[in-house]
């Protein structure tokens, strides 16, 4: 190392030592200024937009029914481990119940969403009906599951599986 | 002999007290998105937390004074003062997100209703900080926290095609699917999992806690540098879980119940029996830390006695602390806020926040006053910095995303 390199290297040996430790804070009250933003960030995070347009309201089904489909999957996939001897039934319940709940506000979401105009009634309809299924499989399982009725548990599988296929079938059409 | 054996067991109690809340649910969450494709950011993360850690591990060492003991100290009581409050309104949002995640462990395992649980758990919090020795709380959660290692057992059990997995996760890429604004909001969430301010709150009171000196600097690095990687892996080990059975399927994670679903897949009730003990040992151990870090650095910032290792009644402001803290996060979850929308509320807030807890730290760590010999160097300040550039735009970036994806939507 020639004594030039060698200088510049101590230089940002010592810059790198020296500058954290003269840091000084300045007091000011900078808090004041930042709560309306975070306030506003906070209020703003929680709100949903209304559909103005075809393509907004096929992104407000799209992912209404994504969720579904995660929603009975899920359920299914509890069912299954359950019915294989790999879940517990206090557990599976849980899954299943949550799933199923879970489901509302989907419902109540897409539902109070209005069509911004008449040709996309038919899509309201259909992921509506969709939706609506789903809610039937999901309660046919958690009806089974706290019954312990592993006839209908295996019957319920089947059903979630069939309307799973439906929504994500519906949902791959929709964009 | 001894040694070695405090080395042991102070690596392992950090491998399995890494996995919080935040970690379980963020990770399995973008498993079940992204697959491993934002698994850098959890090895970016906990290389972070290391620098970190490290340095407030070292002042407490060498000092024999908490990090943030230091801070209004040598910062004024303003900038303290900031410091205390943005930091402490995260870490205490986290406590209520464990104290939930603890009654949601339960609820899986009885079936009865998380709500119910949550006074239950916030009462066993409590009790726990104001009877339980540090050395024994500390030990026990870790320990149990271990039980986590069924989710690497899982993805063994899985039989991945591993060339695949290795691949995705060293060639990160947005997938087709997703959006570029969705993906960097959760990158942002795994980095303020990993980061999470109360983990250093905690390491450096703690230190003082189990008396540290300078002598106890080797050790204090081999839980840093060995124990949180390790926990990092757990971290990993819970995303490619879900990468490779709930992703396939189109489930999002939404609940805790989701994030075990891999492992009852791959090894059965056995399997479940663990995730459980280590989702109870993961949250209950992490309410009982953040509690601790409440009560840490609000006595720490007025000056008043504070500690387990004196008698409560020696350190009687800060025992209230502790019981006003838990009462208030059982109180905040019985409005019927859902624990799992807290948890991810809390890792993007910690990420808010990150500079205003990790900025002092490297200021204090500077300081030859306290730290003599014992101060930075040049690596700990050139990664210190490059950290601190990471936490900055993180934070800058955290709350503009949240509002474009609306949370991560």
């Amino acid at each position: 190392m020639s004594a030039r390199s060698g200088s510049t290297v101590m230089s940002v040996r010592s810059t790198v030592l020296s500058v954290w430790s003269t840091v000084r804070f300045r007091p000011r009250s900078s808090l004041r200024g930042a709560a309306p933003g975070i306030a506003l960030a906070l209020l703003l995070s929680g709100c949903v937009v209304p559909a103005r347009t075809d393509a907004g309201y096929r992104t407000d089904a799209s992912m209404a029914l994504e969720s579904a489909t995660s929603a009975t999957r899920t359920a299914q996939l509890a069912l299954q481990q359950w019915l294989q001897g790999r879940m517990p039934r206090t557990y599976a319940n849980i899954v299943v119940t949550d799933s199923e709940s879970s489901l509302g506000p989907i419902q109540a979401s897409f539902g109070g969403v209005d069509p911004p105009n008449r040709k996309v009634d038919s899509l309201r309809a259909e992921v509506g009906g969709e939706l609506s299924d789903a809610a039937d499989a999901l309660a046919q399982g958690r009806i089974a599951l706290r019954r312990s009725d592993r006839a209908g548990a295996m019957k319920a599988v089947a059903a979630l599986g069939k309307v799973s296929s439906t929504l994500e079938k519906t949902g791959a059409g929709v964009q | 002999m001894k040694r070695l054996f405090a080395v042991a067991l102070g690596v392992l109690t950090a491998i399995g007290g890494f996995v919080d809340i935040g970690d379980l649910v963020t990770n399995a969450a973008v498993g079940a998105r992204f697959g491993l494709s934002l698994a850098w950011v959890v090895v970016v993360g906990v290389l972070g937390i290391c620098v970190f850690a490290e340095m407030s591990g070292r002042v407490a060492a060498v000092s024999g004074r908490a990090t943030f003991d230091l801070v209004r100290e040598r910062l004024g009581p303003r900038a303290g003062l900031l410091n205390l409050l943005a930091s402490m309104a995260v870490t205490f949002l986290t406590m209520a997100a464990e104290i939930g995640g603890v009654a949601l462990a339960f609820e899986l395992a009885t079936s009865v209703n998380a709500y119910l649980w949550m006074p239950v758990a916030g009462a066993a919090v409590w009790l726990v900080l104001w009877r339980v020795k540090f050395a024994v709380l500390e030990n026990a959660f870790g320990l149990a926290g271990l039980s986590l290692v069924v989710f690497a057992f899982a993805v063994w059990k899985l039989g991945p095609d591993w060339g695949h997995l290795v691949s995705a996760a060293l060639h990160p890429k947005v997938p087709v699917t997703e959006d570029a604004f969705v993906y960097a909001y959760y990158a942002i969430a795994l980095f303020g999992a990993a980061m999470t301010p109360y983990e250093v709150f905690f390491f450096s009171s703690g230190g003082i806690e189990e008396h540290w000196d300078v002598k106890d600097v080797a050790t204090m690095r081999a839980n840093v540098f060995v124990g949180f990687p390790l926990g990092g892996v757990l971290s990993l080990a819970i995303a490619a879980s879900a990468a490779l059975v709930l992703l396939p399927r189109g489930i999002e994670v939404d609940t805790l119940g989701h994030v075990a679903l891999p492992v009852g897949e791959a090894v059965g009730k056995l399997g479940l029996a663990f995730a459980l003990l280590g989702f109870f040992a993961a949250t209950f151990g992490a309410a009982c830390e953040t509690g601790l870090s409440v009560g840490y650095s609000i006595a720490q910032y007025f000056g008043w006695q504070w500690g387990k290792f004196v008698e409560p009644l020696r350190a009687a402001r800060f025992h209230v602390v502790l019981l006003l803290a838990s009462a208030t996060a059982v109180a905040i979850l019985l409005t019927t806020v859902d624990p799992i929308m807290l948890t991810e509320y809390s890792v993007v807030f910690s990420a808010v926040a990150l500079p205003l807890t990790y900025l002092p730290i490297l200021v204090v760590a500077n300081d030859r006053t306290y730290m003599g010999d014992h101060a930075n160097g040049v690596v700990a300040n050139l990664l210190g910095s490059v950290y601190l550039v990471l936490v900055v735009l993180a934070s800058v970036a955290a709350l503009p995303l949240m509002l474009i994806t609306k949370a991560g939507q």
